[in-house]
């Protein structure tokens, strides 16, 4: 064994040089950023063939979807049918709007956009051209004040200023050298002299139709000088009490009370006519002065007044009447125009400018989108308004042709609305009779408005357009026959104050107008059933009274050669008028005697102007005889004197 | 693979487009020929078989009704897979459907093991069904982009996304449905 290994020795011996050099050899190791690089080079080729796998799979999925879906397809049946519905469909469209132009058609949105902008613009616009709600000043208020004016309201006693608002049982008084002015509700005024009392014992005004007005007034002491200018309706009166005395003015007057130091009252008509109701100590005494006459009444032994015309005009020797009636003419001016203000403050564009028809369209939206059908009426009832205030407006500008489109217009649309209130009637009638006051009230409002107009004034179209709408508001041949009978004598208070202008011709012309009128009522009154004829020939009667007495005024104020034609249409319009309601008095009678007519007959028979009856109607069965001052001027039945030649010469001395 | 774009350059869509407004229908029959494949495709995978029909039907009318509101600022292919897109999901709203896919069509994922698993192969009916365990967007994206073969810029016109999003969305939408198809038992494509 020792052999063995000593052998072996011998044979290692010269590699253990070797081992120990390859032993050293395991110290040496790669360096650590070598082993890093090395590390990331694997890696990176593991990640490389990984995702190259990845997206072979990826695009192999894609390759496959994509085989896939091109084997989805409409079958050629559907496609087929399809594509014939489609140019169908294509077809009509382009033949049902090919009458509209391309650009149009092809800018939809656009257009779209346009309207949009133009309702958006146009809820503004209501804004902007919202009605402005202007309401007339219906108070009553002292006006001018000059030196010392006191108003004694209960036991205060306040200082009067201008502007200064009244109240029923307030007194007005003035001291020395001292004068004041007073509105009234109702647009008239009354001047306080010096050293005057009054006391404004009623004020009123009815709220449903404000002009419906009653204003009375006490004169304690002192001199009042009043001017009525445009009450329209029978109801509606102004007046003054001095003493046992009342004088009372409707529609239009201008007169003079005075209470003296002696205690007399005394009344002067100066313009038109004012009715007098004395109280004496056995009867009422009732009358009616026409202008240029004075009434004196004797309050401690009371007595018939005494009446006289004044040989001289008032304004010519007293210098209190020329001073009122100057200042009338301007308030008359000043009250014209604060009329038409308020109709034009409605007005914000007129046609021909660029935003009239955006304010059209406007107000068109705005009734379109009113879904509640009154509401909707009552929209379009202010749309009417508004067009007739651009009338007025157009009028003044002297743009007559397109006035009169815009009363066409106006006039259409009241039409359509009173029918569309027949129509519907029964829907709804509180709701209808609310509408119905509401256009009562706007045509009377613009009827006070307008009555100031005379035929010469280039407003006048409005007063004319107005009547005729108003006699589509008469429901009834009553209702009828009282516009009718309104309306012609607000002819004889034209021709009136024409008269007053000196304009006699045209004075003339609307006495002829109003006989006219009478006539064209009773041949309308004629073809009603008997019991409407009875209440229109009732109406007629109570409005002809009043007429007699205008007549009565205008004759009284034409002295002059240059008013003979004046005077001759006057007398014609009284005796054909007469005549005209005598036949139709005898048409009601020949259904049966009518107690009420003959009571309006009677009503006429009294009638007393200046102290003096006018005219005396007999009632027979077939036949009405009318005289005045004992002479027949007009019969109706079955004897008819030729009225012209029977009646002017009588009634010219009777006047 | 049969290429899914209509075989007509934009400009000519273009000047089909623009007869069409002028309400010529011939116009509007050649777009109908180019378009009703793919708008067919689009709401098969959107609604099913049985309703694409109808919908494509609904989609043209509703071109022709809007051809006049078609500006070229953006690409007619985009404009029309728009309407489609709000058609669909009109039609889901209106259907208050909760899930998209016709409910004709088996559910895999109940009937699946693993024997018909080993059998199954990778058609009409798997994709259909991967297709509705997919996001929405992501299953839009593939239909428009692989079975439509629209390009990015419709796409991102289409869907209102930029382009940049789009890459990054279809690789998702692609994994995505990878791994649903995997999970389905299909990994040969």
């Amino acid at each position: 064994m020792k052999f063995l290994d000593r052998l072996l020795q011998k044979k290692i011996a010269p590699y253990a040089a070797l081992e120990n050099k390859l032993k050293q050899c395991s110290n040496i190791s790669l360096p650590r950023e070598k082993q890093a690089g090395m590390k990331r080079l694997i890696m990176a080729s593991l990640q490389a063939q990984k995702k190259s796998f990845h997206e072979a799979s990826l695009a192999d999925l894609i390759e496959k979807i994509k085989n896939l879906a091109s084997q989805i397809h409409p079958s050629a049946a559907f496609q087929s049918l399809l594509k014939e519905k489609l140019i169908t469909v294509a077809e009509f469209h382009a033949r049902r709007f090919s009458f509209i132009p391309f650009w149009i058609r092809n800018h939809r949105r656009f257009w779209a956009s346009i309207v949009a902008a133009v309702f958006v613009f146009g809820l503004f616009f209501n804004f902007t051209f919202k009605i402005p709600n202007v309401e007339a000043s219906f108070v009553t208020s002292l006006g001018e004040i000059n030196g010392d004016v006191t108003v004694m309201r209960g036991e205060q006693v306040i200082l009067g200023a201008p502007n200064f608002l009244l109240k029923s049982d307030d007194v007005v008084r003035t001291g020395a050298n001292s004068k004041a002015v007073i509105r009234f509700l109702d647009q008239s005024v009354s001047r306080l002299d010096e050293n005057t009392e009054v006391k404004i014992s009623k004020l009123f005004m009815n709220p449903a139709n404000k002009t419906e007005t009653v204003v009375e007034l006490v004169l304690h002491r002192g001199r009042l000088w009043s001017r009525v200018i445009n009450l329209i309706n029978n109801f509606s009166r102004f007046q003054v009490k001095a003493k046992n005395t009342v004088a009372v003015a409707k529609k239009k007057a201008a007169f003079d009370v005075s209470v003296t130091a002696k205690g007399k009252a005394k009344v002067s008509a100066v313009q038109n006519k004012v009715d007098l109701v004395v109280a004496t100590d056995k009867k009422i005494i009732e009358t009616t002065l026409v202008k240029g006459f004075t009434a004196e009444v004797k309050t401690d032994t009371p007595l018939a007044p005494q009446i006289r015309q004044e040989l001289q005009p008032a304004d010519q020797k007293d210098q209190w009447v020329a001073e009122n009636l100057a200042a009338d003419k301007q308030y008359i001016e000043t009250v014209k125009q604060e009329n038409q203000t308020q109709i034009n403050s409605q007005v914000q564009v007129l046609p021909g400018s660029p935003f009239y028809g955006m304010k059209e369209l406007s107000e068109g939206t705005k009734i379109a989108l009113t879904l509640d059908d009154f509401a909707r009426r009552k929209k379009v009832f202010l749309a009417a308004q508004e067009k007739f205030a651009e009338a007025q407006v157009l009028l003044t500008k002297g743009e007559t042709e397109k006035a009169r489109v815009l009363l066409d217009a106006f006039k259409v649309q009241v039409q359509n609305l009173l029918q569309w209130i027949l129509d519907h009637e029964a829907d709804d009638p509180v709701q209808i009779l609310t509408l119905k006051t509401q256009i009562t009230e706007a045509l009377s409002a613009y009827e006070k408005q307008l009555s100031l107009l005379l035929p010469t004034d280039p407003l006048y179209a409005l007063k004319e357009v107005i009547g005729q709408v108003k006699l589509l508001t008469a429901t009834d041949p009553q209702q009828k026959t009282q516009e009718l009978a309104s309306q012609a004598g607000d002819k004889l208070l034209e021709a009136h104050d024409l008269a007053e202008q000196g304009d006699t011709e045209t004075a003339q012309q609307q006495v002829k107008e109003y006989s006219k009128a009478i006539s064209e009522a009773v041949s309308d009154l004629k073809q009603l059933p008997s019991d409407a004829k009875e209440q229109a020939v009732t109406t007629l009667l109570d409005n002809k009274a009043e007429d007699l007495k205008i007549l009565e005024a205008i004759a009284a104020g034409t002295t002059s050669v240059i008013a003979d034609g004046l005077q001759i249409a006057v007398t014609d319009a009284k005796t054909d008028t007469l005549t005209k309601i005598g036949e139709a008095v005898l048409n009601v009678q020949q259904t049966g005697p009518s107690s009420e007519v003959l009571k309006k007959l009677e009503g006429i028979k009294n009638i007393d102007v200046n102290g003096k009856s006018v005219v005396d109607v007999t009632l027979t069965k077939d036949r009405v005889d009318i005289k005045s001052d004992g002479a027949v001027i007009a019969v109706t039945g079955t004897t008819t004197l030729p009225a012209a030649s029977a009646s002017k010469e009588p009634l010219k001395n009777s006047l | 693979m049969q290429s899914q774009k209509p075989q007509l350059t934009d400009p000519e869509i273009e000047a089909l487009v623009g007869k069409s407004q002028r309400g010529d229908s011939e116009s509007f029959g050649k777009i109908y020929d180019l378009f009703v494949g793919p708008i067919y495709r689009y709401l098969y995978y959107r609604v099913g078989a049985e309703e694409a029909e109808d919908l494509t039907e609904l989609v043209f009318l509703k071109t022709w009704e809007s051809i006049r509101s078609y500006r070229p600022k953006r690409r007619f292919s985009a404009w029309l897979f728009r309407i489609a897109h709000n058609i669909t999901v009109d039609f889901y709203r209106s259907n208050h459907f909760k899930d998209e896919l016709s409910e004709d069509i088996p559910d895999l994922r109940i009937e699946a093991n693993s024997i018909e698993r080993a059998h199954r192969h990778f058609d009409q009916q798997i994709l259909g069904q991967a297709m509705k365990e997919l996001k929405d967007h992501y299953r839009q994206i593939l239909i428009l982009k692989y079975m439509n073969d629209l390009s990015n810029e419709e796409i991102a016109q289409i869907m209102g996304r930029s382009q940049a999003a789009l890459r990054i969305l279809q690789f998702r939408a692609l994994k995505s449905l990878k791994r649903v198809l995997e999970k389905m038992g299909i990994s040969d494509f």
